[in-house]
């Protein structure tokens, strides 16, 4: 097996999401910084090392978050706090060394789906 | 047409310098948006920085998957050749993926490239985290910064005096003939750190 160090896992994906009710700009931005936090924090805990994560929310505002294993940076778009967010698409990379792409594919997906589901009930 | 290709290990804020740069460019030389072209490439399926890009209101190509020294430099080539044939832009400028090597991409582009006045390579590095890297990941972020011609230390207001200097020092000795600036992309750029590196080199 070669040096887990050589070359990163990386997984990305696009997804739309559309919600029942609105929620706030300033409501996904912590919870995507939350979810953020969780998925370092994940990985921290294994002996891994985040290259970078990053998620950009497109809709009529947008947002770009991005981490690189510290605190979570935010570059939001002029009106992003006044937006109340019904539909937008999520786009997200994460770019780890340390482990493999099929396993960190799935730890992203499974805390993704508790994310959503999580923004569904509120 | 002007190139500049810019390097450096994922997350040391090459985005954030790149759109600093951009408008640089744009507000130095009176031109329109249209008139600089970027070239993303992002390692993934699905690009981000592109988006962010577009959302400044600039013209950005995508090219994706793999990093750019090794799996699409003949993409890439060709890509800049098209823009030098349809576009024909005052200046492009290319962010490479965070794990290419830029001299790689460099070479190819002195080889291969059509209508290229002048070509720079700037490289960044991030302060903050330049020890845990240049101990985790040496194969990584060693070669980035021991060929570069222009380096910024970037995230500078992230560190103090004695960490930056000790930054700075590991630099040097990787690379003493490289033309060595201290940013924050943060709290933005000097204008003057701008015209030195677009000038000089």
């Amino acid at each position: 097996m070669g040096d887990p160090f050589m070359h990163p896992a990386i997984f990305s994906a696009a997804t739309p999401i559309s919600l029942e009710g609105e929620i706030s700009g300033k409501g996904i931005s912590t919870s995507l910084t939350q979810w953020i936090d969780g998925l370092q924090q994940w990985a921290r805990t294994n002996g891994y090392l985040v290259g970078h994560i990053k998620v950009f929310i497109e809709g009529e505002q947008n947002l770009w978050l991005s981490a690189t294993g510290g605190p979570v940076n935010l570059r939001p778009s002029t009106q992003w706090m006044e937006w109340a967010a019904k539909s937008f698409t999520l786009y997200m990379t994460a770019i780890v060394f340390g482990i493999d792409d099929r396993s960190l594919r799935s730890e992203v997906l499974n805390r993704f789906e508790l994310w959503r589901q999580k923004l569904e009930k509120c | 047409m002007n190139v500049i290709l810019l390097g450096g290990f994922l997350g040391s804020g090459k985005t954030n310098l790149l759109l600093s740069l951009a408008r640089f460019l744009v507000d130095q030389e009176k031109l329109r948006k249209e008139a600089v072209v970027i070239v993303e490439n992002e390692v993934g399926e699905t690009g981000i920085d592109d988006r962010v890009l577009k959302n400044d209101g600039f013209n950005v190509r995508e090219l994706l998957s793999g990093c750019v020294c090794c799996q699409v430099t003949g993409e890439l080539v060709a890509c800049i050749n098209e823009i030098a044939e349809k576009n024909n832009p005052s200046w492009v400028v290319v962010e490479a993926s965070g794990i290419a090597l830029p001299d790689r991409i460099l070479t190819v582009l002195i080889k291969r490239g059509n209508n290229i006045q002048l070509l720079k390579e700037i490289v960044i590095v991030d302060a903050q985290r330049w020890a845990e890297l240049f101990d985790i990941v040496p194969q990584l972020v060693k070669p980035q910064v021991e060929k570069a011609d222009i380096l910024l230390i970037n995230k500078i207001d992230l560190i103090d005096s004695r960490q930056l200097s000790a930054v700075e020092q590991s630099i040097r000795k990787l690379n003493s003939q490289a033309l060595i600036r201290k940013v924050s992309a943060k709290s933005g750029v000097d204008q003057a750190i701008w015209q030195e590196v677009v000038a000089g080199g």
